[in-house]
């Protein structure tokens, strides 16, 4: 198994206590809550954690795209890889995952950027392409009604850049471009990996399942049901088309703390993952899941398995552990752990998610020390 | 269910759609807004009284199809365009609520050869609305009722009510087709202002007095834009004049349909 140390890079300064239980911190939040002295120095902080990963071990290290919120600081995750690629990653691949395609008006932007990602790093780019939360479509005003389709033709409007000899023309409904040429090309070949993450969503598993594709799939947050429901769903659906799908194709994120003693390992992670969950998580329906966004009966599913996430009430890290939302403990317990779910789960790839809400640096750094040092090599 | 009351379904342009329909006498077509036309209301029952009434529901909304071409809101302009031309009717008189409204104006500055007059109730389609009207779409459902209406107690009545499963998949249809239509640009079309001087119908405007999801603002512009309009100003009402003040609302269409 492949072990990918992510970050969602979250405004960690902010004053919990000013924030209401009913406030959202998505859209919404007014933005002068953001202090850019506090700002500069927590990106500082986050690249050298994310540099630390890959010196420990970390097979990959992650970033993401999320926007207007203080659950994560990076709108342009290229600029936060760009950056990454100047420090001393080892053999670590770096992942975007993942940039969300149909908020473009111009998808070729997204095939350069990852193009000069990938030679930056010399091919270690893993090149992640989502839909967006539905949060996206009010900041960036893009329709979510059309986002399936516009994802769909972005991503091959982008793969053909990949690969086919430039200039060439693409057609589409929402995108028309005369000329498609991009320079450079990217550093891999035919392109580099591409990996899908989704809160789940069965018209994307039928998708990144189809055998021209095969693209790594993960499962992003979720309550461990949810998890055996849509990995199973691609296992399933990649019978149908014919084959076995394999365990590069499947992948879990999940936010994971470790400490020396179980015991430490709550009582540190507590108020960091509850505030992450509560607070910086936490969203009604018409921001996480906006009219349009799914068909109507992917909406309502959505809807009940968010209900016990983001949707429901306070969750204590009891719960969050219970429900294998959060793994949490010493490094044999999370060893343990890793090694019986990754195979119940037939998971080529994990994604830990070393960082989460108000997580202090000094826990942060210990955690991931911990994981890599003396979990990873356990699990793989 | 209403003495008289026909319901059919009608298919063209390749989208079969649920109508009601009653009454007799000049006809009157009517187009909802965005929350559909699924019962037949006591403002409708009221007007079938005087006039042969037609309500559909529009192409992805209610018992209706969601056809594959239906993308902006002038192409349910067109659609109407051509339900009159199917059902060969003349001389129409078209009363448009909210989105109704931009629905009834997307059509008449294409064509208004074979309709009448045109009642425009607290219509939606112009850009005013951004700056002043709430978003549908970022609200709640109970925030979206409590702004509809001036009178917050049947405000709370309609939030109270129970609403089953097959009434929510129709609610939740109604408003993945609104999204559709009118989540970008939000709820106007930036085409219609400049060809709204194109209406040279009879043209009256209704609009509640605290209307916070088509501002009163935005019915004064559709005023201003087609020339000759009225404007009648419901007092002490919201979105929903027909709801909120049907008496009144009944009796200026009545008042001005026969003039």
């Amino acid at each position: 198994m492949q072990v990918m140390c992510f970050h969602l890079m979250p405004y960690a300064a902010l004053d919990l206590t000013k924030v209401a239980d009913d406030e959202c911190l998505w859209v919404t939040y007014p933005n002068s809550n953001y202090d850019p002295k506090e700002g500069s120095k927590l990106y500082k902080r986050y690249l050298d954690e994310l540099e630390y990963g890959a010196q420990c071990g970390f097979h990959a290290i992650g970033v993401n795209e999320h926007h207007q919120t203080a659950f994560g600081l990076m709108p342009t995750p290229g600029v936060l890889a760009g950056a990454l690629t100047q420090r001393n990653l080892g053999n670590a691949k770096l992942g975007v995952i993942g940039r969300s395609l149909p908020l473009l008006e111009n998808p070729l932007a997204v095939a350069e950027e990852y193009a000069v990602i990938d030679n930056l790093t010399e091919g270690k780019l893993i090149a992640g392409f989502v839909r967006g939360i539905g949060a996206e479509y009010h900041t960036s005003g893009v329709n979510p009604a059309e986002s399936l389709d516009r994802f769909h033709e972005a991503h091959d409007l982008i793969l053909q850049s990949w690969t086919e000899e430039g200039p060439s023309q693409f057609h589409g409904k929402y995108y028309s471009h005369r000329y498609v040429n991009v320079w450079p090309r990217p550093y891999q070949k035919p392109h580099p990996d591409i990996w899908i993450p989704s809160q789940g969503s069965t018209e994307t598993i039928m998708w990144a399942a189809h055998p021209s594709r095969k693209y790594t799939y993960y499962q992003t947050l979720a309550l461990a049901k949810v998890i055996d429901k849509y990995l199973g769903m691609y296992k399933s659906v990649a019978k149908e088309y014919g084959y076995e799908a394999s365990p590069n194709q499947l992948g879990w994120s999940v936010p994971v703390y470790v400490s020396d003693t179980n015991e430490n390992a709550i009582n540190e992670a507590r108020p960091h993952i509850e505030a992450f969950i509560n607070k910086f998580l936490k969203m009604p329906v018409e921001r996480l899941l906006p009219a349009g966004y799914t068909s109507i009966a992917s909406l309502k599913g959505l809807i009940n398995a968010r209900k016990a996430t983001t949707l429901g009430g306070y969750q204590t890290i009891e719960t969050l552990m219970k429900n294998q939302m959060f793994i949490c403990g010493s490094p044999d317990q999370v060893t343990k752990f890793f090694k019986k779910r990754s195979k119940e789960l037939g998971i080529g790839h994990l994604s830990a998610t070393m960082h989460f809400g108000t997580l202090p640096h000094e826990l942060t750094m210990r955690s991931i020390e911990l994981f890599g040092k003396q979990v990873l090599p356990h699990i793989v | 269910m209403s003495e008289g009351l026909e319901e059919f379904r009608e298919k063209l342009c390749g989208c079969e759609i649920s109508i009601k329909r009653k009454g007799k006498g000049k006809k009157v077509l009517f187009l909802h807004g965005g929350r559909g036309a699924p019962v037949w209301l006591p403002f409708m029952e009221e007007l079938s009284n005087k006039f042969e009434l037609y309500v559909p529901e529009h192409p992805g909304y209610g018992q209706s199809d969601t056809p594959e071409w239906l993308d902006k809101m002038e192409d349910l302009g067109y659609f109407y365009l051509e339900l009159i031309e199917h059902f060969k009717m003349q001389d129409i008189h078209l009363v448009g609520s909210s989105i109704g409204g931009w629905i009834a104006a997307e059509m008449c500055i294409r064509n208004t050869n074979k309709i009448k007059s045109l009642v425009l109730a607290a219509p939606a389609g112009l850009s005013l609305q951004r700056q002043y009207g709430l978003d549908p779409f970022i609200s709640t459902d109970d925030e979206f009722t409590r702004n509809a209406f001036y009178d917050q107690k049947l405000a709370e009545g309609m939030i109270n009510q129970e609403v089953d499963e097959a009434a929510m998949d129709l609610i939740l249809k109604n408003k993945t087709t609104g999204a559709r239509l009118t989540w970008k640009p939000r709820i106007y079309s930036p085409q219609m202002e400049k060809w709204l001087f194109r209406i040279r119908i009879p043209t009256l405007i209704i609009s509640g007095s605290h209307d916070n999801i088509c501002p009163l603002e935005q019915s004064k512009l559709f005023n201003k834009k087609i020339e000759g309009s009225q404007l009648a100003i419901i007092e002490n009402c919201g979105h929903l004049p027909h709801v909120e003040k049907k008496d009144e609302y009944c009796d200026l269409i009545t008042n001005f349909i026969m003039e």
